[in-house]
């Protein structure tokens, strides 16, 4: 459910989501975008890389901070939303991530309001997969801002 | 999705520029992307409309099978505006451009502008991908 006007305040967190990841999730995902890089589905060959072992596509897991994106501001996000982030450490086969975000700014301008938040995912060890940041603008004017 | 040429890593100079490609994102593929990140809002259950990160995931697909980067490149940095939505019916065309390229001893660390527009002028995303080639 996406937020409202009233609960975008600096400090505000987003309802954060979780996600298991096994080694079937990432096939299906090598399948669905077609990337097929062996680091992700090959567990001989990434086994002997300094990986050890594979790991998830970061763009897989960017996509879980899409999705607690898209869940707090809906269509606004989807056509007004820009996000910047690192991989820290990869996800792997047996992790459960965490997507986390938290607004860090909210600014009014020419009939809009642009919504900064940190995103953060990390795994069930606390270790940091992406770290980042993510802008949202909403209108507020003429329409629910976020798009609903 | 078609391919560019394949050029040689040694190729990519700051200011490449791959060859625009144009693709679409079949409504199967769509679902099967949905599926596979467990996408569940209804604006894309009930919908035509395509997860941005889709659209971004297949267009650096296609960079990727465009592009010489030798397996075990890994991606170490993202950004992307999201500036319009995409359905399943929209021709989409990317296009890449190399913006940095440097050498750190062994590694080599390159960044790529990627944009996809909809319908030939109709700019759906843009964003800039850091990679770290062995």
């Amino acid at each position: 459910m996406t937020m409202n006007l009233a609960e975008l305040k600096v400090g505000v967190k987003i309802p954060e989501i979780r996600r298991s990841i096994d080694q079937a999730n990432i096939n299906r995902y090598a399948e669905a975008s077609g990337d097929f890089n062996p680091i992700h589905i090959d567990e001989e060959y990434a086994g002997n890389t300094s990986l050890g072992g594979t790991i998830a596509h970061g763009m897989m897991v960017l996509a879980y901070v899409s999705q607690l994106m898209t869940s707090a501001f809906g269509k606004a996000w989807l056509s007004g939303g820009s996000l910047n982030v690192r991989f820290k450490t990869p996800a792997r086969p047996g992790d459960t991530v965490t997507v986390n975000g938290e607004i860090n700014s909210v600014e009014e301008q020419n009939g809009e309001r642009q919504v900064g938040c940190n995103v953060l995912v990390s795994n069930q060890d606390d270790e940091v997969i992406i770290t980042g940041k993510t802008t949202v603008r909403l209108k507020t004017k003429g329409q629910n801002e976020t798009g609903r | 999705m078609p391919e560019d040429n394949k050029v040689d890593l040694e190729q990519l100079e700051e200011g490449y520029e791959f060859a625009p490609v144009d693709f679409q994102i079949d409504p199967p593929t769509a679902t099967a992307y949905i599926e596979a990140v467990g996408e569940d809002v209804s604006i894309f259950r009930d919908t035509d409309t395509m997860p941005p990160m889709a659209i971004a995931a297949l267009a650096l697909t296609s960079l990727m099978e465009a592009a010489p980067f030798p397996p075990g490149t890994i991606h170490v940095s993202q950004d992307f505006d999201f500036i319009d939505t995409a359905s399943t019916k929209d021709t989409l065309t990317r296009h890449t451009r190399v913006i940095t390229k440097r050498d750190r001893g062994r590694l080599r660390m390159m960044t790529i502008g990627l944009s996809v527009y909809k319908n030939n002028k109709q700019p759906v995303l843009t964003g800039e991908t850091g990679l770290l080639l062995p």
